[in-house]
């Protein structure tokens, strides 16, 4: 294939990857700009933003937001240290960690999901509804949330030696064959492919059995907060605007991202309504999008403590929020 | 010794050269002193393994000698080489495979910076003169061994050189072809009158080719005797089978085998 | 003539007998519960994802054509400089089996982590090119006519004109043969640092992103076509050869790092060398995070890394969890390495005894090398379990092939006239192998070795990461998720430290055996 190229394209490219390869993007970090680093591959996941982006929302209020896509292999905590984007989708745990254990100077100023996503997922017909059932099951879990699961477990007074844990690289092929019992995995998504694959599935939420964390928080770092900080309040009231319009009607947005922003990701749009569909319970609150409330965080410390992680109340900047 | 003063030949005085490795050291060649007058003959004859390559490598600069002078026409190896003084010719022709006839006797006009389109002429006659008209484009795949040789032999004339030293040209080539090769040799160095200095580990092409003879012996390497050849020039291939000619062959096989 | 068409008529037959027999047993079902999707099933989730294609394989070609280009011109005028000059090839000597040696899987997270962009994916491209076109085009070099060499040298030619009248020129067929092995090991290695590399785009950016469907088809068309597009690669630089030569040369994979004659040199000179030989290494990762100019806590120098393990507040737990780790990895290492050569070896006795069941066996062989494993790896789970077994089969399929040629090869060199002998005497084929053909292939056994060896960890360290869940590969995967910059960077340098190290071994072994029979090193 490279053979067709003729020379001229061939050192056209050459010549724009030794351009990227050799330019260290941290001095290109823009001012004017906002860029962020998603969590996850494009999908239903962030549907607020690419709406926000089309329909022009952080434009008018002032911001040129550029989107990074995450994906399984993507630390976004690594791509703010390294300065390549300004606010990024965590995950709490790990970002608590960063900042006792690395001293990152993260601060958390907002949280997507009230109440996190992430569940054990099992087949109906050999369901697994609450924690007690993994007893002696084999449980796929990403190695990143196996400290997280294993917290879950003795929150429910079970030893987590009883569970056989084995990672988990979120294909659910293995649970739908039944070489494992039950995955972790997002219990907005995975049921879906699971019944396209003709199977029914179920699920709990790690949150409804103590480990009450949120998900998707949204992270600067004490630098961008200081030099940024109007942008940032722009981009949260203008994100929280975009969701809310989403979730009017969540079967709306979905199909018109079909040829732009979900292309090639080789998901079914019917797959991201679901999604969608499913994530509205969890993202809402009366607060508003993005919500911080002081019991939440309370809950989301107290379950970290569980897990060893002694996070404190400043690790939050709730004043951002309340500016909108 | 042959003791001749010399301005245009070869001149080795005291040769000695050691090669070391795997932890022993071998004595290649040990006081090797030789003269080759301007204009001579000089074939060089001993087994497998008694330095007589070497000697030729260190006349051509190729090697350092540990102890010695070398002279070639009056100059060190280099300078002589540089100078274009010297051609040479290998054993199994050396011819780059890419390269085509004429391409590859060009060669050592390349290397030494002289202009090719006037020494054409002189590259096209040298090709002409080893019997390859004809074969100037053809690439050394394309050529039998003999022809290969020839180019070789082409190769080493092209710089019109003082000396020319061949180590074992026609090595790989078969009896017949061997003895055809030579009466060639012999036509094409009169017709240029250099100094001429063959390595050979045949006794006929040694007695049929030279003035001199000189035989050496192995570790060390060193030379052991010198024959004069007197046969009369132009040599015929009839030659070959008069009882002088076995004559000499016979007592040159005594000097190597006798030690 | 006649033999050959009829040899690859036999080939396509058994290859198209291998198709139809897939097909088959995955049509019923019967391998893994119906996750071994049938060709057919592939080909029209393939047709059906069309439209997905072109954008990810023009990201995946992009980096790959440029990670080529570069890690090309890098190898190549390295290699010319080390044909030059043996003391550098000596000094560089580290560098170059650390570049042999070294894991992707362990640099992999490090690349991202330092640049950005499409840097990651063209530099391991770049890295995968570097020692195959480097080896060939020193050996190239050196191996170029000597007394063309000679001749041009004796007209006064110096370094320089030798180089360009002779040796470039001379070593051009070898180095080409480098570019065909090196060509799909750019498209590898630029897929592999998609997988870390975040983006949208790309091969490897598109399989993980399929990962979730469970729709193992899609798996199979994605790494259909990328070993479509490294075979192509091959068969590309295949025909430029062919063109510019007007001849072809077998390839064979190269596993001997270059080495320079030692030279009578004073002690002091070697120790020198040898000292920077093994500094090297670690000046260019240390430049390399200096030049990056990636935040401190990302980028660790190696004398972070020593502060991280041994004098931080971290350390105890580092060292133990490292010690932990290690302790799992390296004995199923050791079995793997010796289950891969094992497996080779019979293999390559099997094709000298039976060459036309190896024959229907190759096509398979292939497409299980250019295959990315994270698209195998749910199949193998399920067949396998995520036991010791799966790694173990993990390990073999990445050691197994590059060892098979070069054995093949060694069996294959051995002289008829020598093969002859006992059976002059009536012996059966058995024997005459064991008395001729594999005490003579001895050298390459050797050199398979020395493919195997930094292979096998690396193949160990996968299957930890995706499926097992235990070890260095999952200290390394779970290291990143929480942050532990440090571990990240102590368990890539100790990936690459065993790597060599165990390179080291079996080159003192080799050298120890074989000079003891007398015989001299398989390049």
């Amino acid at each position: 294939m490279s053979l067709t190229l003729n020379r001229r394209q061939f050192l056209g490219i050459a010549a724009a990857g030794i351009a990227l390869g050799v330019m260290p993007q941290y001095l290109r970090a823009a001012t004017s700009t906002l860029s962020m680093q998603a969590a996850w591959i494009n999908d239903a996941e962030f549907t607020g933003y690419f709406l926000g982006l089309d329909k022009g929302y952080y434009t008018e209020a002032g911001l040129e937001l550029s989107y990074l896509s995450g994906g399984p292999d993507v630390i976004p905590e690594s791509t703010l240290i390294a300065g390549r984007a300004d606010l990024a989708l965590t995950s709490p745990d790990t970002t608590i960690k960063a900042i006792v254990e690395q001293g990152a100077p993260f601060k958390i100023i907002g949280a997507q999901y009230q109440k996190n996503p992430l569940g054990i997922v099992s087949l109906a017909k050999k369901p697994i509804t609450k924690p007690q059932d993994l007893i002696g099951k084999t449980l796929a879990v990403p190695p990143v949330n196996v400290i997280s699961v294993e917290a879950m477990l003795k929150m429910n007074d079970i030893d987590p030696s009883k569970v056989n844990i084995v990672p988990y690289a979120y294909d659910p092929t293995p649970l739908i064959k039944g070489e494992i019992d039950a995955s972790l995995d997002f219990t907005t998504n995975v049921p879906y492919t699971i019944k396209l694959a003709g199977e029914e599935a179920t699920s709990f939420l790690l949150y409804d059995f103590g480990y009450t964390i949120y998900n998707d928080t949204i992270v600067v770092t004490e630098e961008v907060l200081a030099k940024k900080r109007d942008q940032l309040v722009a981009w949260l009231r203008a994100s929280r605007k975009a969701w809310n319009e989403n979730f009017t009607d969540p079967a709306a947005w979905p199909p018109k991202f079909a040829d732009t922003w979900f292309k090639g990701t080789g998901r079914s749009i019917d797959n991201e309504i679901y999604f969608n569909t499913a994530q509205k319970p969890l993202m809402e609150s009366p607060n508003g999008i993005f919500a911080l409330t002081d019991d939440g965080i309370e809950k989301c410390l107290s379950a970290l403590g569980k897990i060893g992680l002694v996070g404190k109340h400043d690790m939050f900047d709730t004043s951002l929020l309340a500016e909108i | 010794m042959v003791a001749v003063t010399v301005t245009a030949g070869i001149q080795l005085e005291g040769i000695t050269k050691t090669f070391s490795g795997r932890g022993k050291t071998v004595e290649a060649l040990r006081e090797v002193s030789l003269a080759c007058p301007t204009g001579s003959f000089t074939a060089i004859i001993g087994p497998s393994g008694c330095g007589k390559s070497t000697v030729m490598r260190i006349a051509l600069g190729l090697e350092n000698p540990d102890s010695g002078t070398v002279q070639i026409a009056g100059q060190a190896p280099l300078l002589a080489a540089r100078a274009g003084i010297t051609g040479v010719a290998f054993q199994d022709a050396a011819l780059l495979p890419w390269r085509s006839v004429r391409r590859n006797v060009e060669v050592p006009l390349e290397v030494l910076g002289r202009s090719l389109t006037t020494e054409a002429p002189t590259v096209q006659k040298l090709i002409e003169l080893v019997g390859l008209k004809g074969y100037e484009n053809s690439l050394p795949g394309e050529l039998s061994g003999g022809m290969r040789q020839r180019v070789a032999i082409a190769r080493a004339l092209v710089t019109r050189p003082q000396v020319l030293f061949m180590d074992e040209p026609f090595g790989a080539l078969d009896q017949i072809l061997r003895r055809q090769m030579n009466v060639e040799l012999q036509r094409i160095w009169s017709e240029t009158g250099s100094t001429a200095f063959l390595v050979t580990h045949g006794i006929d092409e040694a007695v049929f080719l030279a003035d001199r003879v000189v035989v050496m012996h192995a570790t060390p390497g060193r030379i052991v005797d010198v024959i004069e050849v007197p046969f009369e020039r132009p040599r015929l291939p009839t030659l070959f089978s008069t009882p002088e000619f076995h004559h000499i062959c016979d007592h040159i096989a005594g000097v190597l085998h006798g030690g | 003539m006649v033999g050959e068409a009829l040899a690859r008529h036999r080939g396509l037959r058994n290859a198209l007998l291998l198709v139809l027999i897939w097909e088959v047993i995955g049509r019923l079902g019967l391998v893994a519960g119906g996750a071994l999707p049938p060709p057919s099933a592939i080909l029209i989730k393939l047709w059906q994802d069309r439209a997905d294609y072109p954008l990810h394989i023009a990201a995946t070609l992009q980096a790959s054509v440029t990670g080529f280009v570069i890690g090309n011109i890098i190898a190549i005028s390295a290699g010319v400089i080390f044909a030059l000059s043996p003391t550098l090839l000596r000094i560089f000597r580290g560098v170059n089996i650390a570049a042999f040696a070294l894991p992707p899987i362990a640099i992999a997270p490090i690349l991202t982590l330092t640049l950005s962009g499409m840097a990651p994916r063209i530099t391991l491209a770049a890295l995968g090119v570097y020692f195959v076109s480097m080896t060939a085009t020193v050996i190239g070099i050196s191996q170029a006519d000597s007394r063309a060499a000679d001749l041009i040298r004796a007209y006064g030619g110096g370094r320089w004109q030798v180089l360009r009248r002779v040796q470039f020129r001379g070593a051009l067929p070898a180095i080409l043969a480098g570019l065909r092995v090196a060509a799909p090991a750019a498209v590898l290695g630029a897929i592999l640092a998609e997988f870390g590399g975040g983006g949208r785009w790309g091969l490897g950016t598109y399989l993980l992103g399929s990962l979730g469907q469970a729709n193992p088809a899609r798996l199979w068309g994605i790494g259909l076509v990328a070993t479509l597009i490294a075979g192509l690669s091959y068969a590309g630089f295949a025909l430029l050869s062919r063109h510019f030569l007007g001849s072809t040369r077998a390839v064979t994979l190269n596993t001997a790092v270059p080495t320079a004659q030692e030279q009578s040199s004073s002690s002091l000179r070697r120790v020198l060398i040898i000292t920077a030989s093994i500094a090297l290494p670690f000046i260019i990762w240390w430049g390399f995070i200096k030049l990056s100019g990636a935040p401190a806590m990302i980028a660790k120098t190696p004398l972070d890394v020593v502060n991280y393990l041994f004098f931080s507040n971290a350390s105890a737990t580092a060292q133990s969890k490292l010690l932990q780790a290690l302790g799992q990895t390296l004995p199923i290492t050791f079995i793997g390495m010796a289950a891969g050569l094992l497996f080779a070896f019979l293999l390559a006795i099997l094709s000298k005894l039976f060459p036309r069941g190896i024959e229907a066996f190759m096509p398979v062989a292939l497409v299980t090398q250019t295959m990315p494993l994270v698209a195998l790896t749910p199949l193998l789970v399920l067949m396998l379990g995520r036991g010791q077994a799966l790694t173990l089969w993990v390990t073999i399929s990445v050691t197994f092939f590059p060892a098979f040629v070069t054995l093949a090869q060694g069996i294959a060199l051995v002289p008829n006239s020598v093969q002859e002998l006992p059976r002059a005497y009536g012996a059966s084929r058995w024997t005459e192998m064991r008395m001729v053909t594999i005490p003579a292939a001895l050298p390459y056994l050797f050199a398979a070795m020395r493919l195997t060896v930094p292979r096998a960890l690396l193949g160990v360290m996968i299957a930890e990461w995706l499926a097992t869940g235990k070890g260095l590969g999952n200290l390394l995967n779970q290291s990143r998720g929480y942050l532990d910059y440090g571990m990240i960077w102590t368990v890539a340098a100790v990936a690459v430290l065993l790597s060599v190290i165990f390179y080291q071994l079996v080159v003192l072994l080799e050298r120890r055996v074989l000079t003891r029979l007398g015989m001299t090193t398989a390049e």
